[in-house]
């Protein structure tokens, strides 16, 4: 019976090791849109400074094809650069120090869930929950940033060989749909993720009410 | 026998009552100052919890003032543990991805 009570009470700890996972992101998410905001701040600096060295210099086209490289080069390491630091930050969270208490058997259960601080843990969910969405809308903007200016690069090659135009909102809306197809997985995990997460909530809100209600006569 | 002659506990810690009747369980039998080392207690509030344990008939002295654990302890740790687990049992978790 200790051993069903302590792998129950390590399913728990585990489920809310998750939810800090999980508020890690959402925190993380203020990082993301800084790094991208950085890269396309650091690209519109490198464009505009190499324009204006070229009007001093006067060899215009040579400095186009530099620019246009350094800007197809810094937008992708922006966002590899992002999503990799949004990584690093949720794997670098400390999670399972409640193992070596359960390793005490009943008593270290009972102090486990004597201590677990109930009102920051909702709001932890509640937060993870916004910043799930948040993320997710965050991280989509910018893939549809990045595949419209690669149909733009695109569209202007066709527009140089073939004489050829393609609508501006064709290419946004094509970007959009391509980048909402590629997503589809993630999407939905995201979406199922934060299901749970309201499911996860519920149950430790009727725990929370029935355990503190609970009175063990000795 | 008296343990203790200081204000009497009134309504125990259970995590620190577990602690008390697990080493006992384990050990067997101990004199106080190994039981208050083995539970991380402090000596005085261990000699209380004893106290208070003692009138309850969860644990005796022996006649060399070595605390024992009485069935009726053993008996109470099974169902502190069949108590808690009535309620995180009923909870059910969802399996979240990475």
């Amino acid at each position: 019976m200790e051993a069903a009570l302590s792998s129950k009470v390590a399913e728990f700890m585990t489920a809310l090791d998750q939810v800090k996972k999980y508020k890690t992101l959402a925190a993380s998410m203020t990082d993301f849109v800084l790094i991208i905001l950085g890269t396309v701040v650091t690209a519109l600096s490198v464009n505009i400074s190499i324009c204006l060295s070229s009007l001093f210099i006067g060899k215009y086209v040579g400095f186009s094809i530099v620019s246009s490289s350094l800007i197809i080069v810094l937008f992708p390491a922006g966002i590899i650069v992002a999503v990799f630091w949004v990584r690093h930050r949720i794997k670098s969270i400390t999670i399972g120090q409640w193992k070596n208490k359960l390793n005490e058997g009943a008593p270290g259960a009972l102090e486990l869930l004597q201590n677990i601080q109930w009102d920051s843990i909702f709001s932890d969910i509640r937060y993870a929950k916004l910043g799930f969405f948040l993320y997710e809308i965050a991280k989509t903007l910018v893939y549809w940033v990045f595949a419209a200016a690669l149909l733009f690069v695109f569209n202007g090659l066709v527009e140089s060989v073939l004489h050829m135009t393609i609508n501006y909102v064709v290419v946004m809306l094509v970007s959009l749909v391509v980048v909402l197809v590629l997503s589809k997985n993630d999407l939905h995990k995201r979406y199922d993720q934060m299901g749970r997460l309201d499911w996860l909530l519920w149950e430790l809100r009727w725990f929370e009410s029935e355990f503190r209600g609970a009175n063990f006569e000795a | 026998m008296k343990v203790n002659s200081g204000e009497p506990i009134s309504k125990p810690d259970l995590y620190v009552l577990a602690r008390i009747i697990k080493v006992l369980k384990d050990r067997k039998k101990l004199n106080r100052t190994t039981l208050a080392t083995s539970t991380g207690l402090a000596y005085d509030r261990l000699v209380k919890y004893l106290d208070w344990m003692s009138t309850k008939g969860f644990i005796e002295f022996d006649s060399n003032g070595e605390v024992l654990l009485t069935k009726l302890g053993a008996q109470t740790y099974d169902r502190l543990v069949d108590w808690i687990l009535k309620y995180v049992g009923k909870v059910r978790f969802p399996k979240f991805s990475e």
